[in-house]
């Protein structure tokens, strides 16, 4: 037999991912993306993900048993159109074709001959592609007499790819055939299973445990939202309870010291609920306490409260001041007193959430610290200013701190420099004499109970405490629970880290009794820890949408990251300079045909889709980024490569060709409010708000913005072969049993009955492969109209265009003066032909 | 047991697929017809874009008249007063067809649903002819452009 790397044009650079990126081209050209390979309650794939699957799994294994690469390739390649028959099938209908028509040949060929195939090499790929896991009729079994013989082990091999490809679930048992293949093969196949998938702290729980199966030899090969599959050689591993959790506190650890640098923000609270609301940040070594107070210092809480007429009242700062001050003097000491009262409320406060991490007596650190930089003792009465503190008894506390440190006059900075140095140098200290572990105040432990395979408490312990439980029955108060998960709650909620809504009324409160103060929800110490981990992602998480995308590709993420690579790049770019929620330039890219014709063309379409204002906008951003950085303009067009008269034209032409630095775009991001976390199992979309339209104050209904998140989903879902979830409430754990069916499950809401009807996908749960692109389309219509007649519909417009026949929507834009004076003839064609695509005439 | 009053359930004339149908054909109709029509005040109104197909509406949701003829005419004269040009004969044609087919629809389907069949056929026929302006124009301009050109 002859090998690809025997034959003359073999090029070295025909590897895995060149043949994955040729695959792909071809895959898009011929509509791939939607054709289902997999249907069904159980779970779907397309035909394109599901072939790149097969692929990149038989080139895992292949490495794995040490085979040459050529032979590996020919596998390889044939994974790519084995299903091609699947064209022509009706999911749910019949029973998948296997054998190829002479058409469906053709087409194969073609297409691995893109991918670099010929001869020899091209007809045994061509032939392993027909052959099937089991028997199928009698039509495909003399389909599959005219291809000639393949070795047993390389059918072995592909049968495998394809197999573990079309597996919905990590912990599902292998058939007869794949056991007898594995053992053929050598190779044990292994997983890991969580019970619940809550984002950052789940993501963290994988990556502890492919850790450990990697360093035992075993590599995962399939990856999903609750779990990893692994394949290795030899006995299954295992690991104890202490190793796991050894490897969960690495990750945590890395996790959070990448982050350090958002620590402070992360660790703050709001002074009249929480102040310090995640204390274990700060505690987690002496940068991270230093981090804490650079940030606190920097907020207007403490740097420039604002003076309001309550100030000037009768329990304010203004009414206890001495008389014959001037204003300015009034505003100046009120808020340097509203400042420092504010500094030491956070100071007591950090002191106060130091006791759980072991330190008997905070306040002697504090003292010694205090002693150690201003060498005067430090007043006790300091100790005791809290946010409650009455404003008299604080004014006289702090006027005994200012004689103590030496401060004059009401100069709030001058007072800030001053206990800066001393409260980082207290929360060092503090840090110095920790007993135990930041980390465990996070409760990691807990996070183990959340495995199901493979499992790190004795099965006879825990099965005695349950009957030890059963036997005692229930305790009289009844025992809390996470309105997220389920599992028993002890920490209180706080707006602040778990979201709005922790003072709403739920059926999981205390009856009988008034809603807040202590009578709140309460949350488990997973689903805290899953808060404080997103607050070091992004501001403000807790007030916007969440979408979840579970990969389509989930074999490999790095074929994943180096086939969508350039596109997560696109999303970055339009991120950082015109907002990743840009519904114009997204409508026009989608009804332009835009989305398959690479991101060079994606970026063009975006960029022409701007307002002039807006592109002005952005480049004075970009120039002044530039600016700072490189000084003058000489050294910025040496360091760019492009001629340029001044920094907006140098960065206008950045712009243009969507040639944009990474050090601008990080900078660009920061302020964005969105961020995608990508992961191996799945990428989580976070927003600081919610996805709806604005017009002034109001925000859209949800129903009708329902619409419009539908849009999104779809949109990324389908740029990044996913299945697209939005959270129903930002901190919403992901379901396990969840079986994505299609590109995105639709948002449902019942106003919205009318709209999903019309686009077909009311009886639905999940908008199908097969249907992604139109229903896209149609979406974008949709939203496009909208945007025409905002001023007409308002903010709502989104739902009643969408209830409304297109004639009604044309007849009352029609009967006012802003369709003839403010809508151009361009304008008007292209509303007429939206409105009548979104409507499927 | 004798009940006082017995409900037969009757299985729908029309199934949704050939009511889409038909409705399709009937709003065709009107827009050839209505395409024809030329208003003498020419004003981008509903009342003026739908000329006599408009009031051919109205009459019949309110079911004016009872025979083909009745609505016909009554269209037709309308189309005289407010028109241009008369109607041509093959254009008057294609209305007597649309007004059969209504007619026709109005005895197959329920009179509660018969107003907002009619609602539709109204802003469908509005809308083919707004698009039949705006195109029309366009090639207009085209037009005059390449002549200028």
């Amino acid at each position: 037999m002859k090998f690809i790397n025997e034959l003359p044009y073999y090029n070295s650079l025909m590897n895995i991912t060149h043949m994955s990126k040729a695959f792909v081209e071809e895959a898009l050209k011929r509509g791939w993306h939607l054709v289902e390979a997999k249907c069904g309650r159980e779970g779907a794939q397309s035909l394109l993900a599901h072939s790149l699957n097969s692929m990149s799994i038989a080139y895992r294994i292949g490495h794995l048993l040490k085979w040459p690469e050529s032979k590996v390739l020919v596998v390889v390649a044939s994974r790519a159109v084995h299903d091609i028959a699947k064209k022509r099938w009706k999911c749910g209908h019949e029973r998948p074709p296997k054998g190829m028509t002479e058409e469906e040949e053709e087409e194969a060929k073609e297409i691995l001959k893109a991918m670099g195939l010929s001869g020899d090499y091209l007809r045994k790929a061509l032939a392993l592609a027909q052959k099937d896991e089991v028997s199928g009729g009698i039509v495909d079994a003399i389909a599959g007499l005219k291809h000639e013989a393949v070795e047993p082990d390389l059918v072995d091999l592909a049968m495998l790819a394809d197999r573990l490809a079309s597996t919905k679930d990590p912990s599902e048992t292998p058939y007869e055939d794949t056991k007898r293949r594995l053992e053929r093969l050598g190779i044990t196949v292994a997983h890991h299973k969580v019970s619940v998938v809550r984002g950052i702290s789940t993501y963290l729980l994988h990556k502890a445990l492919m850790f450990l199966y990697e360093r035992n030899g075993f590599h995962p090969v399939l990856y999903f939202p609750s779990g990893i599959i692994y394949i290795g050689k030899g006995e299954h591993p295992s690991f104890t309870k202490e190793e796991l959790l050894e490897s969960l506190r690495d990750a945590l650890k890395k996790f959070v010291v990448s982050r350090r640098e958002v620590i402070g923000r992360a660790a703050m609270g709001i002074i009249t609920q929480k102040p310090v609301k995640a204390p274990e940040y700060v505690f987690i070594d002496e940068k991270t306490a230093e981090n804490f107070w650079i940030y606190a210092i920097k907020q207007k809480v403490i740097r420039d409260p604002t003076v309001k007429r309550s100030d000037h009242g009768e329990r304010g700062f203004g009414s206890i001041l001495p008389e014959n001050l001037e204003l300015g003097e009034i505003e100046a000491s009120i808020k340097f007193y509203k400042g420092m009262k504010n500094l030491l409320a956070y100071m007591n406060s950090l002191l106060r959430a130091s006791k759980e991490f072991g330190i008997d007596n905070p306040e002697k650190i504090a003292k010694e610290s205090f002693k150690k930089i201003f060498s005067e003792e430090m007043p006790e009465s300091v100790l005791r200013v809290a946010n409650t503190t009455p404003n008299v008894q604080a004014k006289e506390i702090i006027d005994e701190l200012s004689e103590t440190i030496g401060l004059e006059g009401w100069n709030l900075e001058a007072a800030l420099d001053k206990m800066k140095r001393f409260l980082i140098e207290m929360t060092k200290d503090l840090v110095r004499n920790l007993k135990e572990d930041p980390m465990e105040g996070f409760g990691i432990e807990e996070l183990l109970d959340d495995l199901i395979y493979p499992i790190t408490n004795d099965p006879l312990s825990l099965a005695e405490k349950r009957f030890d439980t059963y036997k005692k029955g229930k305790a009289k108060a009844g025992t809390l629970v996470c309105p997220i998960c389920g599992k028993q709650a002890s920490v209180r909620g706080v707006a602040a880290m778990h979201g709005e809504g922790v003072e709403g009324f739920s059926n999981l409160l205390e009856g009988g009794s008034r809603v807040g103060g202590s009578n709140k929800l309460n949350f488990c110490k997973l689903c805290d820890l899953e808060a404080k981990l997103r607050a070091l992602i992004i501001e403000g998480w807790n007030k916007g949408d969440i979408l979840f995308l579970v990969p389509m590709i989930n074999s490999s993420p790095e074929m994943r990251l180096a086939l969508w690579e350039e596109t997560q790049m696109l999303l970055r770019k339009v991120t950082g300079t015109f907002g990743l929620f840009n519904e114009r330039a997204w409508a026009d890219a989608v009804l332009g045909e835009k989305l398959n014709e690479g991101v060079a063309i994606i970026w063009k379409s975006i960029f022409s889709s701007m307002s002039p204002n807006r592109v002005r906008r952005v480049i004075r951003k970009i120039a002044g980024i530039i600016e700072n950085e490189h000084k003058t303009l000489e050294r910025a067009i040496e360091w760019y490569k492009i001629d340029a008269s001044d920094f907006e034209e140098l960065a206008y032409k950045l712009l243009e060709r969507g040639e944009i630095p990474e050090e601008i775009l990080d900078e660009l991001e920061e302020g964005s409010g969105t961020y995608l976390l990508v992961t191996e199992n799945y990428t989580i979309l976070f927003l600081n708000k919610k996805i709806a339209a604005r017009l002034g104050r109001d925000e859209e209904s949800e129903t009708s913005a329902s619409l419009r998140k539908l849009f999104y989903a779809l949109l990324f879902s389908r740029i990044m072969q996913a299945s697209a979830i939005y959270a129903p409430i930002p901190l919403s754990v992901l379901s396990i049993d969840l079986k994505p069916q299609g590109y995105v499950r639709i948002p449902r809401m019942l106003g919205a009955r009318e709209a999903l009807k019309r686009l077909g996908i009311w009886d639905e749960e999940w908008v199908l492969i097969p249907k992604a692109d139109n229903v896209l389309k149609r979406v974008a219509s949709l939203i496009k109209v909208h945007i025409l007649l905002l001023n007409l519909f308002g903010k709502d417009g989104l739902l009643s265009i969408a209830k409304s026949h297109p004639g009604k929507v044309l007849t009352r834009a029609s009967s006012t003066r802003f369709f003839s004076e403010k809508i151009s003839k361009k304008s008007r064609l292209d509303l007429l032909r939206c409105l009548e695509m979104y409507w499927g005439w | 047991m004798s009940h006082l009053v017995n409900m037969n359930r009757t299985s729908p004339q029309l199934s949704e697929e050939e009511l889409k149908e038909l409705l399709k054909n009937i709003v065709n109709l009107l827009t050839e017809y209505l395409i024809s029509y030329v208003p003498k005040r020419r004003v981008f109104t509903k009342h003026s874009v739908m000329g006599p197909v408009g009031k051919l509406i109205s009459a019949m949701e309110a079911g004016r008249f009872n025979t083909v003829e009745g609505y016909v005419g009554y269209t037709v004269n309308i189309h005289e007063n407010t028109g241009r040009t008369p109607p041509k004969k093959e254009d008057v044609e294609k209305l007597r067809k649309g007004v059969e087919m209504l007619l026709e629809l109005k005895k197959k389907i329920g009179i509660s649903r018969w107003p907002k069949i009619m609602r539709e056929i109204d802003y469908a026929v509005y809308f083919n002819k707004v698009r039949w302006i705006e195109m029309r124009a366009e090639e207009k301009k085209k037009e005059v452009e390449e002549v200028a050109g």
